[in-house]
């Protein structure tokens, strides 16, 4: 169930966390490595020194105890360390293949004066609020990963009566309770991981560990834990057929379920409706035998509906009486088939927008995503998983080309690939790799030489059938356009955006300064004695607002709007010299109200 | 130990609580029983330091008796006791491997309940006495009462309690709870003298359906000491 690369938990707890002086061991939480059996990895001196071996260990384990000082003798005094624990959880959230899968949090943490306390040394005495559900320390933790890490998962190990704490934590977005010395607890940690944790794929099918394909991963394999119809959205190319395999394997009951594929864009209107029901003898001109339809082959298991949008109406009616009545009536014939199955659908099309126009049936799409969506986020939004799928793409190049020898990927060539905004996804990326190593065969390096992304060329010279009409190029600005303007609010949660706003606010702040910058860059005026090109603001706002009539002051207020709409906006942006050249010019053009006093002020003492 | 003053410091917890309980009976702050110095104590956590005291460094009897829960229930018995037998299980199971664990869990940590259990047994008794309502008559601001108001006051106090909830059926479910830890330890310890050697692996498996009875007892323990109410509830 979990793949061979451990996820990686947290445990945040001062218990757990402590470490004790001259290299002993912190025999508790060896004791609790060995019942959940977690492999520490924290790198301590517990950690190091312990000789205890997991062997079949469901996950590593890295364990912080939220206080300072970590390690404290009698006499010396414990205290809560928000910061430093919220710094520590940013570092292994951030940062890739080690990333945090799941963080288990405790909720009481003992603080004061540490004495000689024989069952758990190091362990301050506790101070009256402390056991205070109404101030755990835990529910601070928590509400500061809500605030700032909201998709980080957090679920609450402690073994305080959970009803202690529960609409608090629930309140703050924590996941769920695990007990500490439950002899069920191993199992509910497992199940934890699985249902909440932010894993890769354990066969390696689907590559990467980026937030947002762990997300995705997630969010199939909770949709898949239910019989319900699931419909899975994306970009064509970011590997829909491949979440649905996942998604299919990752049910409980999906071990020996058939699964069952159509690529709709494949079937003519014609034959849609005969593959995907089957047929009788004599049905129609030709039917010179039965047909087992689709849906029919699929029962007791998964259909995958690729390119669902492209469905024909006729086909939709006759799809939408199976999902009612849970049979499959073929063509040519009056008696139904029991039809049992699960439709995964996938499309890269706006199906929402396409059922408000009545191009497909409302209350078939609402039918096929009873269970839930899952977005499958384009490359160009996770390039962090560019790396990992270069390298598996040149290595399944390298077997499939006899000739081809062995080559590393040079960094250079990885820059240019992250250069690239792939609107064809992985499919364009895995066809850009192929021609390098099938072009070049008898190089080990591959280098940026070798790698053809002329965006136009690329995509027509990779994208096969129906989807190799030319389109018109993209640019980085178009995919930030378009990822603005498509952004759905449908799936998120109330408590996800919930006193959030003020970032969406933000990010467009930073969006527009970005803008601006780019249109102060693109009217410079060169001279011979600026080759660089001189800042103008007018011309600059001009082109950014399409108002060819604009005054002047106008454009500097414009400016002044921008580059201070926020203090944190407003330090960021004159850290750079473009945009605080840019800045004074427009103060000089249109001084504030105190500051044209002031000007006043100092002209009269003058007089 | 200070025995004539109704209250205590330092040393043994179960002996300190001893003498408060014959304290109390002695009228005046005979229920307000003084912190007990957590440096020397021998429980830990659950023994909180000067800064826990609420009134003028006094512990009033509820809280001496929830600090005294907390130390058995979650210093010891969960954080300490059930996951180092947890652990020792998967050791039999051949899931870890400990070998510190092995030589040193039937000779230095399972005789732990021997030391323990007068504590969770001195629980039960106090419970009532503690978190019964009745307890807010010995203590300010309701100290004050006459003494007949009192007793008659606390006396319906401690009979409403009891109707409201299942005090009896708590304190009969922790006693029972008790013994069951008790049979299973014995009938481990029976089964632990059949074997010659407790210090090997192949050995103490043959015990290991009495270490399961004997965890499930202690888990089982620890679920009916949880179940107490964590405040005085004023009706």
């Amino acid at each position: 169930m979990i793949s061979e690369k451990l996820p990686r938990l947290l445990i945040v707890d001062d218990l757990f966390g402590r470490q004790l002086p001259d290299g002993r061991i912190n025999e508790d939480r060896a004791h609790l490595c060995g019942h959940f059996l977690l492999r520490d990895v924290t790198g301590d001196e517990s950690s190091r020194t312990a000789k205890q071996i997991i062997k079949r260990p469901i996950a590593e384990v890295v364990f912080l105890r939220g206080q300072k000082p970590v390690c404290a003798l009698p006499g010396d005094h414990v205290e809560n360390d928000l910061e430093g624990t919220m710094r520590r959880i940013r570092e292994g959230w951030d940062h890739g293949p080690d990333r945090w899968a799941l963080v288990l949090l405790d909720l009481c943490f003992y603080t004061g004066r540490v004495g000689n306390n024989e069952n758990h040394p190091g362990m301050p005495a506790g101070r009256s609020g402390d056991s205070n559900p109404s101030s755990y320390f835990g529910l601070s933790i928590l509400e500061s990963l809500h605030r700032e890490l909201p998709n980080l998962p957090v679920v609450i190990l402690s073994s305080k009566p959970r009803e202690s704490a529960s609409r608090a934590y629930a309140e703050l977005g924590a996941l769920g309770f695990l007990a500490r010395a439950d002899d069920k607890s191993r199992d509910q940690l497992i199940d934890f991981i699985w249902r909440h944790g932010l894993i890769p794929d354990d066969r390696r099918e689907i590559i990467g560990t980026s937030k947002p394909l762990l997300l995705a991963l997630r969010a199939a394999r909770r949709a898949g834990a239910d019989q319900r119809n699931v419909l899975i959205l994306g970009e064509r190319g970011t590997g829909k057929e491949l979440l649905a395999r996942y998604l299919h394997r990752s049910g409980a009951a999906g071990k020996d379920r058939p699964l069952v594929m159509v690529d709709s864009g494949s079937l003519s209107p014609t034959l849609y409706a005969s593959e995907l029901f089957g047929y009788r003898r004599g049905a129609f001109t030709g039917a010179d035998r039965n047909h087992v339809g689709k849906i029919a082959q699929a029962h007791g298991g998964d259909l995958f509906l690729d390119e669902v949008g492209n469905m024909p109406g006729d086909v939709q009616a006759g799809l939408l009486r199976v999902l009612e009545h849970n049979s499959v009536t073929p063509l040519g014939s009056n008696v139904a088939d029991e039809a049992n199955v699960r439709f995964l659908s996938a499309t890269n099309e706006d199906l929402e927008g396409k059922a408000a126009t009545g191009g497909f049936r409302q209350d078939l799409l609402d039918r096929l995503r009873e269970g839930g969506s899952v977005f499958l986020r384009p490359l160009r939004e996770r390039l962090e998983d560019l790396e990992p799928l270069a390298e598996a793409f040149v290595r399944q190049a390298e077997r499939a080309n006899p000739n081809a020898i062995r080559r590393i990927i040079e960094p250079e060539a990885l820059d240019v690939l992250r250069s690239h905004s792939w609107p064809g996804n992985l499919r364009e990326l895995r066809s850009c790799i192929f021609n390098a190593v099938f072009n070049y065969a008898d190089v080990e390096h591959l280098m940026p030489v070798h790698l053809q992304i002329d965006r136009a060329g690329t995509e027509l010279h990779v994208a096969p059938g129906r989807e190799a009409w030319p389109r018109p190029i993209e640019t980085k600005f178009d995919d930030a356009l378009a990822a603005i303007a498509g952004f759905e609010f449908d799936n998120i949660r109330p408590a996800d955006i919930v006193g959030q706003l003020y970032k969406a606010e933000t990010a467009y702040a930073h969006f527009q300064v970005g803008l601006l910058r780019a249109a102060l860059m693109l009217t410079r005026r060169r001279t011979l004695d600026s080759p660089e090109g001189e800042l103008l603001i007018h011309p600059a706002v001009k082109l950014l607002t399409g108002d060819r009539a604009m005054p002047g002051s106008k454009a500097a207020d414009i400016v002044k709007r921008i580059l201070g709409h926020s203090t944190s906006v407003k330090i960021a942006a004159l850290e750079d010299p473009v945009l605080r050249s840019a800045y004074e010019k427009a103060i000089r053009l249109r001084p504030s109200s105190s500051r044209k006093k002031r000007v006043a002020k100092h002209a009269g003492g003058e007089r | 130990m200070e025995q004539n003053t109704g209250k205590f410091r330092k040393g043994n917890r179960i002996q300190s609580v001893s003498h408060s309980r014959q304290d109390r009976n002695k009228g005046d702050r005979g229920s307000i029983v003084r912190r007990p110095d957590s440096a020397t104590s021998l429980l830990g956590r659950g023994e909180r330091d000067e800064e826990v005291v609420g009134i003028s460094g006094w512990l009033v009897p509820w809280e001496e008796w929830q600090h005294s829960r907390a130390a058995f229930n979650h210093d010891w018995l969960k954080n300490h006791y059930l996951l180092a037998l947890e652990a020792f299980l998967n050791v039999l199971d051949d899931l870890v491997e400990n070998q510190e664990l092995v030589q040193e869990f039937v000779s230095r940590l399972l005789p732990e309940w021997e030391l323990r259990r007068a504590q969770v047994v001195d629980l039960a008794e106090r419970f009532a006495i503690s978190m019964s309502p009745k307890a807010l008559f010995s203590t300010q601001p309701l100290l004050n009462c006459a003494p007949s108001e009192r007793d008659c006051l606390g006396l319906v106090a401690d009979a409403i309690w009891r109707e409201h909830y299942p005090v009896q059926r708590w304190e009969k479910d922790l006693r029972e709870a008790i013994s069951g830890v008790d049979n299973a330890y014995s009938a481990l310890r029976h089964s632990l003298e059949l074997g010659n050697d407790t210090k090997t692996v192949p050995v103490l498996r043959e015990s290991r359906a009495a270490f399961r009875a004997f965890r499930n007892a202690c888990s089982h323990l620890a679920q009916a000491v949880e179940v107490l109410p964590g405040t005085l509830e004023i009706l």
